[in-house]
């Protein structure tokens, strides 16, 4: 009985008076009432179903095949209940609760344990707690997607915008599909939005494909610019974790500039050549006439003693290196905008190289009737390496300017060292810089005012050139000016200090000496230039045997061994380059073909230097020449 | 893990620094904050780890502080506001409800099809002390149940004390004591 309470916990049994014997504990804690034996149990419940009537031991056995539902009196809690007979005429009430809600369950203070294990009224009720749970979270995630659609779809039309706009058309799958294809990308390779594509059926469209250009190279990822007719496409394809993702764009307009950038790069740079042949064949032009007239006036003035006569010739020599240095400056220009202009870094001693240079340029400040002080840090090194010659040309440049734009006072030139770096100003009391013109004071053929150009002559390109000289030398440099006080132009290259190399073999130039009777050729064309030659040779106590050309040189060094040749590379009927080859190859018996050969041309680029020494010549001259200069090149022949 | 319980980490970020420290945690543990979590999908434990890892992180405390925190909220907040007359159904005192666990897992068990509720026991010590023996296939989640003890003593104002004893190879008990006789 006790099990049978515990399987029920809300039934009743009762006697045949149907008065209660004993009650379930659940049935109990509902209804207190039940809890005394004897009470009756019409007073308990009433019946619901099958129908309402009085309850009597007979109506209970009839229907004991049948459930009713039953109410508890004393509460809206109804019972659905079974009659089972037991011995002794008892009757077994098998009550359940009938339950519309768990909060009824709180509300009858009844817990899950006080529900029977066989009575799943309570599971209903869970069950349909937790849909509604389920609906809930079911209407927040419908919402949820709809936003998302919503905001994929606006980015869906934004993408296709931006592809529209930017003629590109995108894909993307597994590396061996199917694939997703934008619509961009059907309008943009003419195909329709509804067909069923893949890849190759894309790659047909370009055919023959090229083995750049393939499925296999394609799905290896990569940039590849093909064409399909009139039309540039660039297939751009990622390949990442066996996904294949890419874009085709049409570039028909970039391609169409980039040629037209190509060619004006082209144009430009052959505009930029023949700007660089003509400054070369100008200068070339005039460096051979300038040879004649420098290199007789120096010739004139070892013998002319008449002093009005040596003015005036020295104002001759004067002019002629005034051109001769804008002549340069138009070069050196040259040779730094096409980048042929040679760094050559080496050991040089700092103080000799600076007092020499004060010493040449001294005669200019002292005509100019100003002082030209130079300063040196104590602690500068003695030794730095660096380009001397560039170094000299930019000091040269500026403390030339600072004289010649000084009309009383002084130029000082102060040089220290500090980290690696010389630094150099050059400063004057001179006319000064306006504020306005400072700033485009390093742009080529710019002098500060046009008026200046007129009073002190010049090309412009002075400063730009020692600009770009500093900048090739790992510096820069730099200016203050006051107008009518006077400028400082500061300049700096990298410098590091140096050890001093090895004695220097070489004798000084003055103290060359040479044989009498050593047997030279010179083969010039133009008569001032032979003339020019011979005058300095004889200078030196030499003669020579002089041609006019290659071809007659050649004559000559068949018919006798020549120990030294001074030719000249542009001549007619055979060039000096010519000639040289064939002299080294001995043509015709040619009988010292080891003969010292000293190569002479107004060409002063690199470049000519260069094919003079490839042609097999041992020296270079370059038009005008000085007597030092042909002294120096001759130094390998002197004696002693 | 039911989504109905791991939202207790959702609840508790949201109620400690709002939408955006839900966000950070979420984003740590490579869940999409916007979709969030459906209470009556059964998630991978991985996830459970992941969150209470993530929170470990952002909140700066041990995991073990976030899984007590973690069951608190659920029994004061999370499921009070979901799932309050379930709740209710389960017992109105400590002791009841505790008696009842393990009825209410198994019903719940068998209501969700595919979820893996633990099993409870329980066995008295004394009039108000009992000792709980908590089973169950994840582990490391001692730290939860204690947590859910205490918000249960808090939920029934009854002041409680749980001590975790010493795991065994299957189970993990629990002495729970409380002040008066609930």
């Amino acid at each position: 009985m006790k099990v049978l309470r515990q399987l029920f916990p809300f039934s009743l049994v009762v006697n045949r008076q149907l008065k209660v014997l004993t009650w379930g504990d659940s049935l109990c804690k509902v209804t207190p009432e039940v809890c005394r034996r004897g009470t009756d149990l019409s007073q308990l419940v009433r019946l619901e179903r099958p129908h309402s009537t009085e309850v009597t031991r007979d109506f209970l056995l009839s229907c004991r095949r049948q459930g009713q539902i039953w109410r508890l009196n004393t509460s809206q809690l109804n019972l659905r209940g079974q009659v089972v007979v037991l011995p002794k005429e008892r009757i077994f009430l098998a009550f359940t609760p009938v339950l519309s809600s768990l909060q009824q369950l709180e509300q009858l203070g009844l817990d899950l344990g006080d529900l029977g294990v066989l009575d799943n009224s309570i599971e209903f009720l869970m069950q349909a707690q937790l849909q509604e749970v389920a609906m809930a979270d079911s209407t927040r995630l419908r919402q949820v997607l709809q936003s998302k659609n919503a905001e994929l779809t606006r980015q869906r039309l934004e993408l296709e915008t931006a592809q529209e706009i930017a003629q590109l058309g995108s894909f993307e799958g597994p590396a061996d599909g199917p694939y997703v294809f934008s619509r961009n990308l059907y309008r943009l390779l003419g195909l329709s939005a509804q067909s069923q594509i893949d890849l190759s059926d894309l790659l047909a469209l370009y055919a023959p494909l090229t083995d750049q250009f393939n499925l296999a190279s394609l799905l290896q990822g990569g940039t590849f610019d093909v064409q399909l007719g009139e039309v540039w496409h660039r297939w751009t394809v990622y390949r990442a974790n066996d996904r294949i993702s890419g874009t085709v764009q049409d570039i028909s307009l970039q391609k169409h500039s980039e040629n037209q950038l190509l060619q004006a790069k082209l144009t430009a740079e052959r505009a930029n050549q023949a700007k660089s042949d003509f400054l070369a064949m100008m200068s070339h032009e005039i460096r051979t006439p300038m040879n004649g007239v420098l290199g007789l006036t120096e010739l004139l003035l070892n013998s002319v003693t008449e002093p009005e006569l040596r003015d005036m010739l020295d104002l001759i020599r004067q002019s002629g290196q005034s051109l001769l240095v804008i002549l340069n400056d138009i070069l050196d220009y040259s040779r730094i905008e096409s980048g042929q202009m040679p760094v050559e870094l080496r050991e040089v001693q700092l103080q000799p190289l600076l007092s020499n240079l004060m010493q040449l340029l001294s005669p200019q400040a002292e005509r100019q009737g100003v002082g030209l002080e130079l300063r040196m840090d104590r602690d500068l090194p003695a030794w730095v390496r660096t380009d001397p010659t560039r170094l000299q040309q930019v000091i040269s440049n500026l403390v030339g300017n600072a004289i010649k734009f000084t009309h009383q006072g002084k130029v000082v030139c102060r040089v220290s060292h500090r980290d690696s770096l010389l630094q150099i100003s050059v400063q004057d009391t001179g006319i000064g810089i306006a504020p306005e013109h400072l700033a485009r004071l390093f742009q080529p053929f710019v002098q500060a005012e046009a008026s200046t150009t007129r009073r002190y002559g010049g090309t412009g390109l002075g400063l730009s050139i020692c600009q770009r000289l500093c900048r090739m030398l790992g510096g820069d440099i730099a200016v203050e000016s006051v107008p009518g006080q006077g400028s400082c132009f500061r300049f700096w290259v990298a410098a590091p200090p140096a050890q001093a190399p090895g004695p220097s073999l070489c004798k000084p130039v003055a103290d060359l000496n040479f044989a009498a009777d050593l047997r030279i050729l010179v083969a010039e064309d133009n008569l001032v230039n032979r003339r020019v030659l011979m005058g300095m040779l004889g200078r030196l106590g030499l003669s020579a045997t002089v041609v006019e050309n290659g071809r007659l040189g050649l004559c000559e060094c068949q018919k006798q061994g020549f120990d030294l040749m001074i030719l000249d590379v542009e001549m007619p009927e055979m060039d000096g380059l010519e000639l040289i080859r064939r002299v080294r190859a001995g043509e015709g018996g040619v009988p010292n073909r080891d003969a010292y050969i000293v190569s002479l041309t107004a060409q002063a680029r690199e470049r000519d230097q260069e094919g003079c020494l490839e042609a097999g010549a041992n020296g270079f001259l370059s038009k005008p020449v000085s007597l030092s200069q042909l002294q120096q090149a001759l130094r390998p022949l002197a004696r002693g | 893990m039911l989504g109905m319980v791991n939202q207790a980490v959702e609840d508790m970020a949201r109620s400690l620094g709002g939408e955006s420290l839900w966000l950070k945690i979420a984003e740590g543990a490579g869940l999409d904050p916007e979709v969030g979590l459906l209470r009556m999908e059964s998630y991978p434990d991985e996830l459970t780890y992941a969150l209470v890892g993530s929170a470990s992180q952002v909140l700066s405390l041990s995991p073990d502080q976030v899984l007590e925190e973690f069951g608190k909220h659920w029994i004061l907040y999370t499921g009070e506001n979901g799932y309050g007359q379930l709740l209710k159904g389960a017992g109105q005192d400590l002791k009841t409800f505790i008696g009842n666990l393990d009825l209410l897992h198994g019903k719940v068990e068998s209501l969700i099809p595919g979820t893996r509720c633990p099993r409870f026991s329980s066995q008295e010590l004394g009039p108000n002390c009992l000792r709980l023996i908590y089973r169950s296939h994840r582990k490391g989640l001692g730290a939860l149940v204690s947590g859910l003890l205490k918000g249960l003593g808090e939920r029934f104002g009854t002041p409680v004390s749980v001590q975790i004893l010493d795991p065994e190879e299957d189970c993990q008990a629990f002495e729970i004591c409380w002040e008066q006789a609930p």
